[in-house]
């Protein structure tokens, strides 16, 4: 392998370049390596040489490209540069970057080759080990082989030599306790399945099931095999002890298929004359309606039981249907009738609450116009008329009727020489010449007081008008 | 400590999570099943069997005529009980009946079962020693042809009595395909809802079981599920094996000596009807 320092240096991906010298030292002939570490140390006095003995200023970017490329990790800095020391004067600005660098120059070439010192040796110690049984770190010890045989196989001429044959034994193993468990799981799933056929006494099934456990147990190596064969026999004894349970009988065998057809004619089945299907065991005639009743009775001589407690008379009998709906239709027929009550009244309301005032008013003014024509002549005084000495609210009441006299132009009221208010009834003639007359509004307020007042001073003992006697019914 | 002392401390420790009393005497000795009801596992937890002397003193507190009253009580709630066949268990008859006439319970129970066997001819049966569970059973000898009485009978009973003949003359466990593969060969397919029984298959391993004519427990290991059929504790007390194996002598025409090993269980016992001990021997 030749040397070519150059092509290194000038490789891109530097880390591979790195990695490609480090092959060659390890694995390279003796002479050649040799050779390169001689000049790598030579290269290193030379930048050192750099440093201390040429003075003036370094192009840095030289000295800092050959460090990067040894450390593929350091910044490019051209900004910096470096002063010739001629005594160790450490409180220099740069003395400190300089030392340092020349440090980590120094730590970085010899760090490669202790780590790869570090690696070889744990490469070396994984080869000697893998000859031998690893099993501590893996619960299966091939898996341990067979990850030694890989690391062998990536080194090539070192280490112990195991080769193929133990790697198609570990996968034998393997597949082979997977064919022995795959087996039990059938024999288990077939014993469960075939329960009644291994059931019959006619066979011996159950027996080759067990020949052949025997024969898998001889290849079980590992727990979980094993615990397979332990189910397979735990079912296999289940089954075992149901078939002695069948030979416990002797005698006369008991068939529930000729019991169940005798039952039948007991129950007085017809069985259809044309027997022409046989095969057909469904509808092969028609059980008549009391056929259990009649296996019922034959019962009752096998059975002693008790006799179950009933009323002999029965209990009593409700019927709370109907009369619910008679409730109902009860109830609905007083509903309509009020109803059909109700708009009556209303009505009857109705027109009372038009018609009242009107009927009031005309019947104040024909006691107006009766009292006037008793006495033409002297003026009606406004307050004997409307009072009621024995109620206010008539009073109130008789005011507001009077009122609408007064609008309508049916009665006038004036004051006389004593300024007392009068009223009088209009005469219909009067009324047609009224267009020139100006009408007058003005507005009563009394209160109780008030009317008390003025029945103490006109001494009003009777009301003219009298109250209605048809109101309300 | 006396009972009458000790009843509101019960009172209290019923209220409680399932604390045992320690004083009382069988709280050792009951271990109770998932089956019962909480409540009443904690009623049953405090019910102790009162001690003879605790009994003695309990009855001289009371009249005679209260005594017969709860006799009377206790005697009408097993008939009611008895119409659907379903066992009647001691915390329920306790906690609903007896209440305050704890004291004297033992005393109660034997004047009934007295009053059972004397009156209307029937028989006081303990199923259960464990739980507790007592049935009514006809203590007068059955007929042997059908009786002249045309009672309504219980299409039911013919059923049961199929299933039971076959688990009898198969040994007394069957495996539950075997009773279907039967019913179905008798136009009773258990997938189907049949014209007379309903849901048959819900009747066979849910009415009949609870009802304690069968017994349908899991075989263990069995994959997919498997069940298997037993007699139950009321077909032991009701049933006569003998009746059965006549019944098949004259289905199949056959004596039934032919059966040797049916006949020798049949006629074991000394009484061929297989009555099970009566509640009066309670320990």
């Amino acid at each position: 392998m030749k040397l070519d320092l150059i092509y290194l240096l000038q490789k891109d991906s530097r880390s591979k370049g790195y990695q490609a010298l480090f092959q060659f030292l390890k694995e390279g002939k003796l002479f050649g390596r040799i050779l390169v570490v001689v000049l790598l140390l030579l290269f290193f006095c030379f930048v050192l040489g750099f440093f201390f003995f040429w003075g003036g200023e370094v192009p840095v970017h030289t000295s800092y490209q050959l460090v990067a490329v040894m450390r593929h990790s350091v910044v490019y800095q051209p900004s910096i540069k470096f002063r010739r020391r001629r005594s160790l004067d450490f409180h220099d600005d740069f003395a400190d970057t300089q030392l340092a660098l020349l440090v980590s120059v120094c730590l970085t070439a010899c760090f490669p080759f202790t780590k790869h010192s570090r690696t070889s040796a744990r490469v070396k110690m994984k080869r000697s080990k893998g000859g031998g049984d690893e099993e501590a770190p893996r619960h299966n010890g091939s898996a341990g082989r067979r990850k030694a045989d890989q690391q062998q196989s990536d080194g090539d001429e070192g280490g112990s030599d195991i080769g193929p044959a133990d790697l198609q034994d570990d996968d034998n193993d393997q597949g082979l306790r997977r064919e022995i468990r795959s087996k039990y799981r059938d024999l288990i799933s077939s014993v469960q399945q075939n329960r009644e056929d291994m059931l019959s006494p006619s066979n011996n099934k159950l027996t080759e099931v067990l020949e052949e456990a025997n024969k898998l147990f001889k290849d079980v190596r590992q727990a979980r095999e094993a615990a397979l064969d332990a189910q397979l026999l735990v079912v296999a004894t289940d089954l075992g002890k149901e078939k002695a349970s069948q030979l416990f009988s002797e005698g006369t065998a008991f068939d529930p298929t000729a019991f169940a057809e005798h039952l039948l004619s007991f129950m007085g089945l017809n069985r259809l004359e044309d027997d022409e299907d046989e095969q057909q065991n469904t509808a092969n005639g028609y059980l008549p309606q009391d056929a259990w009743h009649r296996l019922a009775r034959r019962a009752e001589c096998c059975f002693r039981t008790a006799p179950s407690f009933h009323y002999m008379m029965g209990s009593f009998y409700a019927e709370p249907p109907p009369p619910k709906q008679r409730i109902e239709r009860q109830r609905k027929a007083p509903s309509k009738e009020a109803k059909r009550i109700m708009p009556t009244q209303l009505k009857k309301m109705e027109e009372s609450q038009q018609e009242a005032t009107e009927k009031e008013v005309e019947r104040i003014l024909g006691y107006l116009k009766s009292y006037y024509q008793d006495d033409p002549t002297s003026p009606i005084s406004y307050y004997e008329f409307v009072i009621d000495p024995s109620s206010f609210s008539r009073t109130v009441e008789n005011i507001f009727h009077t009122s609408f006299l007064i609008r309508d132009g049916l009665a006038r009221m004036y004051l006389d020489e004593e300024k007392l208010p009068c009223i009088a009834p209009v005469e219909e003639g009067e009324v047609e010449a009224g267009g020139s007359t100006s009408r007058k509004q003005c507005i009563l307020s009394i209160s109780p007081k008030i009317w008390k007042e003025l029945i103490d001073a006109f001494d009003i003992k009777d009301s003219i008008i009298r109250p209605p006697n048809t109101q309300n019914d | 400590m006396t009972f009458g002392d000790s009843l509101p401390f019960m009172r209290c420790v019923a209220m409680t999570q399932r604390k045992r009393p320690s004083s009382t005497q069988s709280s050792s000795q009951r271990r109770h099943t998932g089956n019962l009801v909480a409540q009443d596992e904690d009623d049953d937890a405090t019910f102790t069997q009162p001690s003879t002397s605790q009994v003695q003193r309990g009855l001289e507190k009371l009249t005679p005529a209260q005594v017969d009253q709860k006799t009377a009580e206790v005697v009408q709630y097993f008939l009611v009980k008895d119409q659907k066949k379903m066992p009647v268990r001691r915390a329920d008859l306790v906690k609903h009946v007896v209440k305050d006439y704890r004291n004297i319970y033992p005393e109660i129970l034997k004047r009934a079962a007295r009053t059972f066997d004397q009156v209307f001819g029937l028989k006081l049966v303990e199923i259960d020693p464990k739980n507790k569970m007592y049935i009514l059973v006809n203590n007068l000898e059955t007929p042997d042809k059908a009786s002249p009485v045309r009672s309504p009978s219980n299409p039911k009973m013919g059923l049961l009595l199929a299933i039971l003949s076959v688990i009898f003359m198969k040994g007394g466990v069957v495996r539950e395909n075997l009773i279907w593969n039967t019913l179905r060969k008798l136009r009773v397919d258990p997938g189907e809802k049949h014209e007379e029984f309903g849901d048959v298959r819900k009747m066979v391993t849910d009415e009949f079981v609870r009802q304690r004519y069968l017994e349908y427990v899991r075989i263990p290991h069995t994959e997919p599920i498997e069940h298997e059929f037993r007699w139950g504790q009321r077909a032991d007390a009701e049933v006569s094996k003998a009746k059965i194996l006549e019944f098949m002598g004259e289905l199949h025409e056959q004596d039934p000596k032919t059966w040797t090993q049916q006949y020798r269980q049949a006629h074991s016992l000394p009484n061929s009807s297989q009555a099970s001990t009566s509640s009066s021997s309670q320990r």
